[in-house]
């Protein structure tokens, strides 16, 4: 830390990473002020362990790993509100066919019902640089277990988000 | 392709980051065109799949947070110095007190006595009526095993200490008569190879000779300083001086 080359390396990661760090805390946190912190406590982790880092093509899912135990550590120290328990949830209804435009904030509100575990995985799949593998791999789950909560949490966000069509066939 | 496989792999054929092979793509692609039951569903997963990416990243950067992070990142950073600074301060604190009271210690230190005789009978101990072993014994307590030339004629030995050469440690014999002197270096023959010591410049002034103790362990070198040479060890053809 404080040699210029590890300094340059940071700066270079920060400009490359955070807007989509900013924007995966923001899904998983809620709130804006929660998200600047997660984000800035991120990159002074990353500072910290940059030696770590190795492979540098592996640099956003390292980042994305480090936000995510932060936040992780601080659902430990507070009381998540309003979380629906996906098991209790039922058949989700079938979407509309010609889906309409989701408000950011109607999503964010979705989000933030869901417990941690099935937010994570939908988060990070739709940020879309991510494989099923590195969610795997970030969670410390399954590749299964990936999959199956994606698909609860996918099917959430869709009965939530998309209220029910007509004449659609579904699975 | 059957519907079961294709519904399977419709999750890995993301149009951003497919994780399937090209012919795998192509079959479920072929599949879901011709199948009336999965092609509407694969559409449908793909509209709901972009409409939730295109939500979930539509999410503006606060103005600034670039630059906030950055300021933290330099703030850490002097943080993690002044600690760095702080473990170094301590031992060398510590080490700049030892200093002090060494120097201190010297500085209140008594000048050491000095016993002429003490010194004049160590001296003289060492060269009265010396003998082979009496030389060895005295190497022997400054580390070196050694065997001092048993035929020497030690009425002339004047001193022997250890001295150095090419790093290390060899017992030397000094003779003298008050007009000419005999320097005589034992040599390990395990750390020097003596046979091969070069012999002295013509018109050097001086003349040296090797031999070896009955072991052939220790190679003595002779060197002849002044005239006439005192010869103190018989050698080959030589005779020890009277």
């Amino acid at each position: 830390m404080g040699f210029p080359g590890s300094q340059a390396k940071v700066q270079s990661l920060v400009n490359e990473h955070y807007e989509s760090l900013y924007r995966y805390a923001y899904r998983l946190s809620g709130t804006v002020a929660d998200a600047e912190d997660l984000v800035q406590e991120a990159f002074c982790r990353a500072q910290e362990k940059l030696s770590q880092l190795r492979e540098p093509e592996r640099a956003k899912a390292w980042l994305f790993s480090i936000l995510r135990n932060g936040y992780l550590h601080r659902l430990r120290m507070s009381q998540h509100p309003r979380l629906v328990p996906l098991q209790d949830m039922g058949d989700f209804a079938e979407p509309p066919e010609n889906l309409p435009e989701v408000e950011p904030q109607k999503l964010q509100e979705a989000l933030s019902e869901l417990p941690e575990m099935f937010r994570t995985p939908v988060i990070m799949f739709y940020f879309e640089e991510f494989s099923y593998r590195d969610i795997a791999e970030q969670m410390e789950v399954p590749l299964g277990t990936v999959m199956s909560r994606l698909a609860r949490a996918k099917a959430y966000l869709r009965a939530r988000l998309f209220p029910p069509g007509r004449g659609h066939s579904g699975l | 392709m059957d519907c079961k496989t294709a519904r399977q792999f419709l999750d890995f054929a993301r149009s951003r980051r497919p994780e399937l092979e090209a012919a795998e793509l192509e079959e479920l692609e072929a599949h879901l065109a011709e199948c009336p039951d999965c092609g509407p569903l694969a559409q449908v997963e793909r509209q709901m799949d972009s409409r939730l990416a295109q939500a979930m990243q539509a999410m503006p950067v606060p103005d600034g947070l670039r630059g906030r992070v950055l300021n933290r990142l330099q703030s850490e950073r002097r943080v993690q110095v002044r600690k760095v600074r702080r473990w170094i301060a301590v031992p060398a604190a510590a080490a700049a007190l030892l200093l002090a009271s060494w120097v201190g210690w010297k500085l209140l230190e008594k000048p050491l006595r000095v016993d002429v005789e003490e010194l004049a009978y160590a001296d003289y101990g060492k060269t009265i009526n010396p003998r082979p072993d009496q030389v060895e014994d005295y190497f022997r307590s400054e580390g070196i095993t050694t065997v001092a030339p048993a035929d020497a004629n030690y009425g002339f030995l004047r001193d022997y200490y250890v001295d150095t050469y090419r790093g290390k440690r060899v017992p030397k014999l000094h003779f003298t008569d008050g007009k000419s002197s005999t320097v005589v270096y034992i040599f390990s023959t395990k750390d020097f190879d003596v046979a091969a010591a070069n012999p002295p410049p013509d018109g050097s002034g001086w003349t040296a000779a090797i031999s070896f103790d009955p072991s052939q362990k220790y190679g003595y070198l002779v060197i002849y300083l002044g005239e006439p040479a005192l010869k103190v060890i018989p050698l080959k053809g030589q005779k020890p001086a009277n």
